[in-house]
């Protein structure tokens, strides 16, 4: 077998953001679903931000996918003031 | 009672030189006094008439001037009443238009500042509305809801592409 098919090469980096800490099978969950979505290995990094109340905020490279609870909020206040 | 002529011839010749005398020198002058103070007086009446219709003659302009000045007095003062009342009508228009303005200018900044507290007591409320509910939101939430949450998003995850 060649070790190079076993050893998969990162091209991407992937932040996600959550309220609180994740299991590792969420993690995992989380990391799977990104890779087949983006069609590419990448490197999940998670950080935990008690500030965005609840949800995940995902960024990778130059796109981002939001759905704390914190955003949804400021988009309700937003257009509350408009 | 004896007559003698030749004293009356005297007497005759007498009396004619003294009344040529007398006409010569003093009914003459006299009467030319007279003439003369008859027409002093004369003139002095004609004067005194002259004065008189000259009298009645200013007193007459005099009148005239008066009623003249009368009528010009009343015109000007109906000419002052007529420009006081035009002036007093415009200040009156010229006043209501200020007040007019001003009222409305009134009108515009009360608008205004009410506009503006309104949307300061909107945002105010905005504000105060969306804090108390992250305040609830956070203190509602515990580990069992969170992980729920994070269930249902990782659920939706799949539906989300990424190029």
């Amino acid at each position: 077998m060649n070790e190079q098919h076993l050893v998969p090469t990162i091209r991407a980096r992937a932040d996600v953001l959550t309220a609180v800490h994740l299991t590792k099978s969420e993690k995992n969950d989380i990391s799977r679903i990104l890779e087949t979505s983006a069609g590419k290995t990448l490197a999940v990094n998670f950080h935990v931000m008690p500030e965005v109340i609840a949800g995940i905020s995902i960024r990778i490279e130059d796109q981002a996918y939001d759905a704390t609870l914190r955003t949804t909020i400021e988009f309700l206040k937003e257009r509350l003031f408009a | 009672m004896k007559i003698n002529l030749l004293q009356i011839i005297f007497q005759i010749i007498n009396f004619t030189v003294l009344l040529f005398l007398l006409r010569k020198y003093l009914y003459r002058p006299v009467l030319k006094i007279l003439e003369q103070r008859a027409k002093k007086i004369h003139d002095g009446l004609e004067a005194a008439e002259k004065s008189i219709e000259e009298r009645e003659k200013v007193e007459k302009e005099k009148k005239k001037i008066l009623v003249e000045a009368e009528k010009n007095a009343s015109q000007i003062l109906e000419g002052a009443r007529m420009r006081a009342k035009k002036l007093e009508k415009q200040m009156l228009e010229k006043a209501e238009k200020e007040l007019e303005s001003k009222q409305k200018r009134a009108e515009r900044y009360v608008n205004t500042r009410l506009q503006d507290l309104e949307e300061d007591l909107k945002k105010r409320f905005i504000t105060s509305v969306v804090e108390t509910s992250e305040s609830l939101l956070k203190d509602t939430l515990g580990p069992k809801e969170q992980r729920v949450i994070i269930k249902r998003q990782i659920q939706r995850l799949k539906n989300v592409k990424f190029s």
